[in-house]
């Protein structure tokens, strides 16, 4: 596997020509699901799921907190107003 | 290297820094055989490649997150190799001269086609590999990047953190040393089949 830009290098080709070695199936696998597990962890914490919670922590729930205690407070004096008959 | 489509390329870079497993997994699978043979071959030590290939590979995962979208994901693997094996050389007194057999080199369950091929291509190719372990560190991995692995002058630069012009000038010096050495290999291995040692 030469790079093209030495086609006919008789020095390059030798090496071309090794074979590619590989860590046994055990220690393979061991390590695949070491980096899954890593990978869980950083799903967790990348960019778009931290934009996530910020959005929620700094809009999401303020808007929706503030909004149930519009719909209390309406509440409250439209039952006021209903029992003293204004 | 095969070089990938730049399409496919980005789509991989984007499923990386979104952490997926499956995207993972595609890189895994095709770069983890090639990593492990230009870390063997950089160390002369199995048990030490294995450990710098799992620091590899996790340091891919921490860091993919952080990928550019025009990032090329096979010369990046070969950076993050190339500078744990940097570390680990300048971390720990290595003995250059103390190369291990380069027997241990062979993987344990070895595939030959047969007794013939284990003849006549284990010989050359011991030769080399043997010729290519007695090489400086800077002379072996351009040349393993650039005829192993097939990386352009330009990537294998970018691996090295050098540039080109003096990639090239390198690698001029690293084919001459290995011709160099493997001249030695052969005249050992005639004077070892004349004298039956």
């Amino acid at each position: 596997m030469i790079s093209d830009d030495y086609p006919n290098d008789p020095s390059l080709a030798r090496l071309a020509s090794l074979r590619t070695y590989d860590v046994n199936a055990g220690s393979a696998e061991r390590l695949r699901r070491r980096c899954h597990v890593l990978l869980e962890e950083q799903a967790s914490n990348t960019p778009v799921a931290i934009a996530n919670g910020i959005l929620f922590r700094r809009i999401a729930a303020p808007v929706l907190g503030g909004a149930w205690c519009v719909v209390y407070l309406i509440e409250v004096i439209r039952r006021a107003v209903a029992v003293y008959g204004m | 290297m095969t070089p990938m489509d730049p399409d496919d390329e980005g789509a991989l870079v984007a499923r990386l820094r979104a952490a997926d497993p499956g995207a993972f997994d595609e890189l895994y699978d095709a770069y983890r055989p090639r990593l492990f043979a230009f870390l063997l071959r950089m160390t002369r030590s199995r048990t030490v490649a294995e450990d710098l290939l799992n620091d590899t590979w996790l340091r891919v995962v921490r860091h993919a997150y952080r990928l550019r979208a025009d990032t090329r994901v096979g010369p990046w693997l070969f950076t993050v190799a190339r500078n744990l094996y940097w570390s680990y050389r300048r971390s720990s007194l290595v003995e250059e001269r103390c190369a291990p057999d380069l027997l241990s080199l062979w993987p344990s369950p070895a595939p030959w086609p047969s007794p013939f091929d284990l003849a006549a291509a284990g010989e050359l190719e011991r030769r080399v590999e043997r010729a290519l372990s007695r090489l400086s560190p800077q002379h072996r991995e351009v040349l393993i990047l650039i005829a192993h692995e097939g990386l352009t002058p330009a990537d294998a630069a970018a691996v090295c953190g050098t540039s080109a012009e003096a990639l090239r000038q390198r690698l001029s010096r690293a084919r001459a040393a290995l011709e160099q050495k493997l001249g030695e290999t052969s005249a050992v291995a005639a004077l070892e089949r004349d004298y039956g040692t």
